[in-house]
């Protein structure tokens, strides 16, 4: 958090004022310049005035969907969207994630795991952190000499590993969803890969995880995909 | 002797395969033939046995024809008898002069012998005729009432009464019901329902209220093509039969007769059929009822819980001799968030549950690791399960199953909640994956707790049971929730108390294989 001088802005676009209440707290808390509407109207034109560094966009706003939202936004805006949306809704996060949403955070949420995703999302989006050294938990991995180490002790991948895990590892902290991985891993999106994609995610985890058996780093984001967790999460 | 009964026996049974005792006009030609044929044969004998003989014999060739044909033809029979003896064998010849009064007196016995004879025969059969036609009326009646009384609905009734209106009278069938609360009858009809039209419901509706046949050939909406008849009951009208005459054949006056028999029953069917339904509507409402009240109950007490912990949570972090030790502010949040965690886990399984209940649940089918899955459900778990140790013990190869992997974690999670809550702290719970002997996959959780009567474990998974005796907390909705979900991915659930201690519930799947072998 070096960068307090320069304070982040982050705009939250729900239509709940308890919600925007506590989230307000807890962000300025952290050093956040907050901003909040409560309708999708209002919050493109707080886009277009604040020029926040972030967005917490509700998919469930009154005047309009947020799925409309977001699309609109996307045609012109690059900036780093995070999407709230209810558990059990895994088609709509689907959907998000394809339409530019950078990630989701999923109601009820608890405010660590939050900041965690809008630390994650800023630094994509800022290019921070760009090295290719990279080591979060038991892992270890040097994506200049291409050595992997669990431990200190170094495991040897299969080529469809190794690109596996640099594509989570250049996205630490991202959800990334089963169509995107088969795509820059395979090369295509269809679901051939969707049985070898799970094979070879057991397998990756077979020779990082220290209990493959319960994931400590690549975890699993049901009916979505997987995320890796960076060392920044706590 | 018995060449004569069974004679006899002949000529019944064919006088009996007649429908009515009308003469047709075969019945004319016939009578006239045997007469003609027998006078023939007679004709060069008559020198040799006498024409008195011949004129006897005539007469018995009347009394037959009299078991044969219609009353008419047999009258008819008597008079060309009358005709052909005088005009061929009385003397003098081919005259119909006769001159002893002695062959006057026999022709006239003779013709009046054989009216009388064949009127009292044809009496005789007529009547014998109404009783086999009454008798094959009770005959269909009984089939008819023993398939009305074995059909168990109001559409298998329906059916019933098509089958036998097309058998017995030719005719298609539309039945119209009244409708279920208030009066009137209900549009759509049960049948044949290429019959409905709104004339043909502005007809039924008529004959309902006004309780009068309209249609066909009747006073009221003659011009429509079927006749419907009210189905009343001594206290209401059910409703309507429709009946469309194939071929536009009007039933005769013996069919008006059995179709008005078939309409009594049918009414007494439809009207059973209607209390049964509403009996069951009954039961149903009640045992919804008593459902709801479960579920109100066991909400009320999960949702009154953590409120309560919430609200004395708050009070403490407002009360500054509290809140300042960090060590019991700490404390304090830990029970916040159990708290919200049980209200989260509470909602969630009513959402399930009425998911399951109103058959909207959709399968997002794709391939899940087990392993994967059992790894989820433990990380989501890592707070409840700070007091326990898990073990997970996955075989090695394990095949896929094609799921929705967020029901799947919501089934195992509830299983592994119970297992968590149900035993004491610091025991360990075993989640074991592997395939069973007939190949397919079973995810074991195993507890450390004290197992479940013998007598509960059949009950295990139905709503809102919780085992006696067992400590407060729960809605009785987790483990049928996992059910349901084990269902609708065509597995099964299995519970058992293990020989140490302890509950083992197996959720068992079919592996996603291919190419003939479980893939990996």
């Amino acid at each position: 958090m070096e960068k307090q001088k320069s304070k982040y802005k982050i705009l939250i676009i729900d239509d709940e004022p308890q919600i925007r209440r506590l989230l307000r707290i807890s962000l300025e808390a952290n050093n956040y310049k907050v901003f909040e509407e409560s309708t999708a109207k209002d919050g493109l034109i707080s886009i277009t005035m604040n020029y926040p560094d972030i967005v917490l966009l509700d998919i469930g706003l009154p005047d309009r969907d947020g799925l409309t939202l977001l699309k609109q936004l996307r045609e012109w805006s690059t900036v780093p969207i995070l999407v709230l949306t209810v558990h059990d809704d895994e088609l709509m996060k689907i959907e998000a994630l394809d339409n530019g949403a950078d990630d989701y955070v999923t109601k009820p949420f608890n405010t660590g795991e939050l900041l965690a995703r809008i630390r994650v999302a800023i630094r994509h989006s800022q290019k921070i952190d760009e090295s290719p050294v990279f080591s979060a938990g038991p892992l270890w991995l040097d994506m200049n000499t291409r050595t992997v180490k669990v431990d200190g002790d170094e495991v040897k991948l299969t080529l469809t590993e190794y690109n596996l895990l640099t594509l989570m590892v250049r996205n630490a902290g991202k959800v990334l969803t089963h169509s995107y991985i088969s795509r820059e891993v395979w090369g295509n999106p269809y679901s051939d890969n969707a049985q070898a994609l799970r094979v070879h995610m057991a397998q990756l985890r077979k020779k990082i995880e220290r209990n493959p058996s319960v994931p400590e780093l690549l975890i699993t984001e049901p009916g979505v995909g997987y995320r890796l967790k960076s060392s920044g999460e706590n | 002797m018995k060449g004569i009964s069974g004679f006899a026996d002949g000529l019944k049974s064919i006088a009996l395969n007649r429908v009515s005792m009308k003469s047709t006009v075969r019945d004319y030609v016939a009578s006239f033939v045997c007469i003609v044929v027998m006078a023939s044969l007679c004709f060069p004998l008559s020198h040799l046995i006498g024409y008195q003989a011949v004129g006897l014999i005539l007469l018995m060739v009347v009394a037959i024809l009299a078991l044969l044909v219609g009353r008419g033809a047999v009258l008819f029979a008597a008079f060309i008898n009358f005709v052909v003896w005088n005009f061929f064998f009385i003397p003098p010849l081919f005259t119909f002069r006769v001159h002893s009064v002695h062959d006057v007196i026999t022709l006239f016995a003779n013709l009046v012998v054989a009216v009388v004879g064949s009127t009292l025969i044809s009496r005789i059969r007529q009547s014998e005729l109404d009783l086999k036609k009454s008798k094959d009326r009770i005959a269909l009646l009984n089939s008819f009432l023993q398939d009305l009384n074995d059909s168990k609905s109001i559409k298998e009734v329906v059916k019933v009464t098509q089958e036998q209106m097309r058998m017995q009278f030719n005719a298609e069938t539309i039945i119209y019901l009244k409708v279920k609360e208030g009066s009137g009858l209900a549009v759509n009809a049960f049948g044949n329902t290429s019959l409905l039209s709104d004339s043909g419901y502005r007809a039924a509706t008529y004959a309902y209220e006004q309780h009068v046949v309209t249609g066909n050939s009747t006073s009221h909406f003659p011009e429509s093509q079927l006749r419907y008849f009210p189905l009343i009951e001594p206290r209401r009208v059910l409703g309507v039969v429709g009946l469309s005459y194939l071929n536009g054949e009007k039933p005769d006056e013996d069919k008006e007769l059995l179709l008005k028999s078939f309409i009594t029953q049918i009414t007494s069917a439809l009207e059973r059929e209607i209390s049964i339904d509403l009996a069951k509507e009954k039961e149903i409402y009640s045992e919804s009822e008593k459902l709801f009240q479960a579920l109100m109950n066991s909400v009320s007490h999960e949702l009154r819980t953590p409120m309560a912990i919430i609200a004395a949570a708050i009070s403490n972090l407002k009360d500054d001799k509290t809140s300042r030790n960090p060590e019991i502010r700490k404390q304090i949040c830990d029970e916040l968030d159990f708290a919200a965690r049980r209200m989260n886990y509470l909602v969630e399984n009513i959402l399930d549950m009425s998911r399951i209940e109103s058959g909207h649940l959709r399968l997002n089918l794709e391939f899940c690791d087990m392993e994967d899955l059992v790894g989820m459900v433990v990380h989501m778990m890592k707070d409840e399960l700070r007091h326990h140790q898990i073990r997970v013990v996955p075989e090695d190869g394990l095949p896929m199953i094609r799921g929705d992997i967020n029901l799947l974690r919501q089934a195992l999670f509830n299983v592994v909640h119970n297992a968590v809550i149900y035993s004491p702290e610091n025991s360990t719970v075993t989640i074991g994956i592997h395939i069973n002997p007939q190949n397919e996959l079973a995810i074991d959780v195993c507890d450390q707790g004290k197992g479940v009567p013998e007598n509960s474990i059949s009950r295990l998974f139905d709503k809102f049971y919780r085992v006696p005796g067992s400590k407060s907390g729960g809605t009785g909705l987790g483990l049928a929730i996992t059910k349901a979900i084990v269902d609708v991915h065509q597995g099964r659930i299995v519970a058992e108390n293990c020989a140490g201690r302890g509950l083992k519930i197996s959720m068992i799947f079919i592996p996603y294989i291919q190419d003939g072998k479980a893939k990996v």
